[in-house]
């Protein structure tokens, strides 16, 4: 008795298809997660919602509306359009500014205070910034090799950069 | 416009915006063009040798990070300073000239008058109502101590060196004392 083999499939048009690939092998970090905050929530120390860094780039009129909507009264972080970042109080905003943004950062609290009729306070703050020498001239000066010699030949004493800080609250006094 | 030119710029003199201060407190006034160093050389001066309680810088427009940062300098140098910050609008007139005025008419004038915020620090010695806003108590001391006692004289004018009549005698004893080279001693290192 003979047995009839199935006739083999013709090869498709363009050649028989290769080998398929090897798995891909993932590496799993087993264990313990890593510490850290939970996925959602900002960095510890990051600024909120309620922090605005002024710079002197930036378009003015643009940044006194962006002040204007987050000292509405539906303007924190929850409302739609509020920034994502640790949430801060309601009416409060803080305005930072460094160096050449310090005038600017006083123009934008000011007007905004004209433009809310009085109901603002501000609370103004100075501090002084150690500025960093740039990746370059840091990666530059610590490869010549004498680390101890030159390496302070930058930064040894940091730069420092005047800022300002202006808290702009809706009730009186801010605590 | 193109043939006015900039002829006077002066500025509305505005009282100090901090209440219950003495007459004769010592007001800096910070321009564009001051220089740190003089300004604090003053200021200090007035703080250490006069033995003032109370000073106010101010400055407007483009001086205000120059005020700030003689604010800084002198918290760093003298530490446990109370300090007020106020901020506000100053008008500053400007008188513009026309260089090429019309035959039969006189001389035409623009004055522009210009907001530009300002900034007025007070820094005391003495405790300062910390209800009041602007208020920022003095920083802690470990944080200040280390920069002032190493820079406490910067502010300072540099001392006289000594006359040339005591340096004398210190030549003579090199002279005198025949102390080997190798042996690296203070006689030795006198010499360079």
């Amino acid at each position: 008795m003979s047995s009839v083999r199935p006739a083999a499939p013709s090869p498709p048009p363009g050649g028989l298809p290769g080998p398929p690939p090897p798995p891909r092998r993932r590496r799993h970090h087993r264990g313990a997660a890593a510490p850290g905050p939970p996925p959602g929530s900002p960095p510890a120390g990051a600024p909120g919602s309620n922090d605005v860094f002024v710079t002197s780039r930036s378009d003015f009129r643009a940044q006194l509306r962006r002040c204007q909507r987050l000292l509405a009264p539906g303007g924190g972080p929850g409302a739609p359009g509020g920034g994502p970042g640790a949430p801060g109080a309601p009416g409060e905003l803080r305005l930072h500014g460094l160096g050449l943004a310090v005038p600017r950062t006083i123009n934008l609290a000011l007007q905004l205070q004209a433009g809310a009729g009085g109901t603002l306070r501000l609370h103004a703050s100075t501090s002084s910034v150690p500025l960093r020498a740039p990746r370059a001239r840091r990666r530059h000066t610590g490869d010549t090799g004498d680390s101890g010699d030159t390496g302070g030949e930058d930064g040894d004493t940091p730069r420092h950069n005047s800022a300002i800080h202006i808290r702009l609250c809706r009730e009186a006094p801010c605590a | 416009m193109e043939n006015f030119r900039k002829v006077r710029t002066s500025e509305e003199e505005m009282p100090l915006p901090f209440p219950d201060l003495p007459p004769d407190v010592v007001e800096m006034k910070v321009k564009e063009g001051s220089k740190i160093r003089n300004l604090m050389n003053f200021a200090m001066a007035q703080m250490e040798l006069q033995g003032r309680r109370q000073i106010v810088f101010s400055g407007c427009g483009r001086a205000v990070t120059k005020t700030i940062t003689c604010v800084e300098i002198m918290k760093r140098k003298l530490g446990g300073l109370h300090q007020v910050t106020k901020v506000r609008y100053k008008t500053v007139l400007e008188v513009w000239e026309n260089q090429d005025p019309p035959p039969d008419g006189p001389a035409q004038n623009l004055t522009v008058h210009k907001n530009v915020p300002s900034i007025c620090i007070l820094l005391s010695r003495d405790p300062l109502d910390p209800n009041q806003m602007g208020y920022q108590p003095p920083e802690p001391r470990h944080e200040v101590g280390e920069d002032t006692l190493g820079s406490s004289t910067k502010g300072l004018k540099r001392p006289l060196p000594p006359p040339c009549e005591e340096l004398l005698p210190k030549k003579l004893q090199v002279q005198v004392s025949d102390s080997p080279r190798g042996t690296g001693t203070t006689a030795g290192q006198q010499d360079h």
